[in-house]
């Protein structure tokens, strides 16, 4: 048995009286990667939030086991970067000051091409380069599962190898994808499973 | 640097918010500003001249202290849920989340607060009636108190308007800044003694509380 898996049986998401995910259940094992597919509205965001531990609504489903040695690691639309600092002193933050002078910085800013920014506040940034950022912090942490909500989205030709490495190197370890999209055919993103949303 | 972060992960935090109030500058171009200007304006409503008589000036610090408390525990909200991400992505535990912005919130309004007791000692000619080392001890007890009830409440009230949070902080901070008194006024120093330990105790309490309310949000 491998040691990341997701097993939720029974699971309902809601916010207030809205409930936008009814007794769906998941078992996966690494390594795979799913693909969340849905219009917009139906819970793809939620449910990538349930996993990672930010789910902010009601959420009901007994039984949940979700193992990730290495931890759980969202990327969504909205960056988890701060705002008001550099490109290197978030990377320090979210390094826990491992990665602490600017060559350690810019040795990973370059896997994402962005050893150029290491001075230049997030704020400041598009939001395509705010995701080239925590990706290269993906890199660096290797999380046991990661979550990418609607990932080609702001990303170039470029990102979107970046994000195909993140996948690579997850399910080379033996982790699990699981990412959501809009399109309900196969895109530049390959999938082991898809799950429909409706 | 790397080492000390290593062991004590909260200073990860404390590094953190210390560049972002470097940044924003909020506390030296907003809050300090603001309070010294209610300071000027202060005794010319209250008397009608520019001049505290000594009968008020207890209660006139104590006043001002806790407008500039307000002002800095209200300067930026915190948004619960951009705070969860945040600290998830980075591996931040709620404790090393807690202790460090506690922390740096500390160290941020003492010398405010400090810079605010001598702007009042230089424009009302009235010094404070104890001991340095009395007046730092509670100086720090004071900070600690106000950073505790901010981050509760900031963390309670995800609020847009500040009304609200500005409405329950000044409640809890009159009483903080009645035991403040002491300070100001000069009373005996077997009194101050026992202010002293009410106020450890009540420190004590508050970030107690605080940390628990949190650590269990997460």
């Amino acid at each position: 048995m491998s040691d990341t898996n997701i097993y939720i049986p029974n699971l309902t998401l809601s916010y207030g009286k809205n409930v936008f995910i009814r007794d769906l259940s998941i078992d996966i094992e690494g390594p795979s990667v799913i693909k969340v597919f849905g219009s917009n509205g139906a819970g793809k965001t939620s449910l990538l939030r349930y996993i990672s531990g930010i789910f902010e609504g009601n959420a009901d489903g007994e039984g949940n086991r979700i193992e990730a040695k290495r931890g759980i690691k969202l990327l969504d639309n909205t960056p988890s970067l701060l705002n008001d600092l550099s490109v290197g002193e978030n990377i320090k933050f979210f390094t826990k000051g491992i990665l602490f002078t600017e060559e350690e910085q810019n040795e990973l800013l370059t896997k994402v091409g962005m050893d150029k920014f290491n001075k230049d506040v997030i704020g400041g940034l598009s939001s395509g380069m705010k995701k080239r950022i925590e990706t290269a912090i993906l890199i660096w942490k290797k999380p046991s599962i990661v979550c990418l909500d609607e990932p080609e989205n702001f990303l170039d030709k470029d990102g979107v190898k970046i994000i195909q490495h993140i996948i690579k190197e997850t399910i080379s370890s033996g982790g699990i994808v699981i990412y959501s999209s809009l399109e309900k055919e196969q895109g530049v993103l390959k999938y082991d499973l898809r799950l429909d949303l409706k | 640097m790397k080492n000390l972060i290593r062991n004590y992960p909260f200073l990860n935090v404390v590094i953190k918010e210390l560049a972002i109030e470097k940044k924003r500058k909020q506390t030296i171009l907003v809050v300090v500003p603001i309070s010294f200007a209610i300071l000027l304006i202060f005794p010319l409503i209250i008397e009608g001249r520019s001049f505290v008589s000594s009968e008020i000036i207890g209660t006139y610090h104590i006043v001002l202290s806790i407008t500039l408390c307000l002002l800095f525990a209200t300067r930026s909200s915190d948004n619960n849920f951009e705070i969860r991400k945040t600290n998830k992505f980075g591996d931040i535990t709620a404790s090393e989340h807690f202790l460090g912005k506690t922390i740096s919130e500390i160290s941020i309004l003492f010398p405010a607060l400090i810079i605010f007791d001598y702007l009042t000692i230089a424009l009302t000619n009235h010094p404070i009636q104890s001991t340095v080392t009395e007046y730092l001890i509670f100086t720090i007890l004071f900070s600690i108190c106000i950073c505790s009830i901010s981050i509760y409440v900031n963390f309670i009230s995800d609020l847009d308007t500040k009304l609200i949070q500005i409405l329950i902080l000044s409640t809890i901070f009159i009483p903080l800044g009645l035991i403040m008194t002491p300070i100001w006024l000069g009373v005996s120093p077997e009194l101050t003694s026992i202010y002293m330990l009410m106020f450890i105790g009540v420190a004590l309490i508050l970030v107690g509380f605080s940390w628990i309310t949190n650590i269990k949000r997460y």
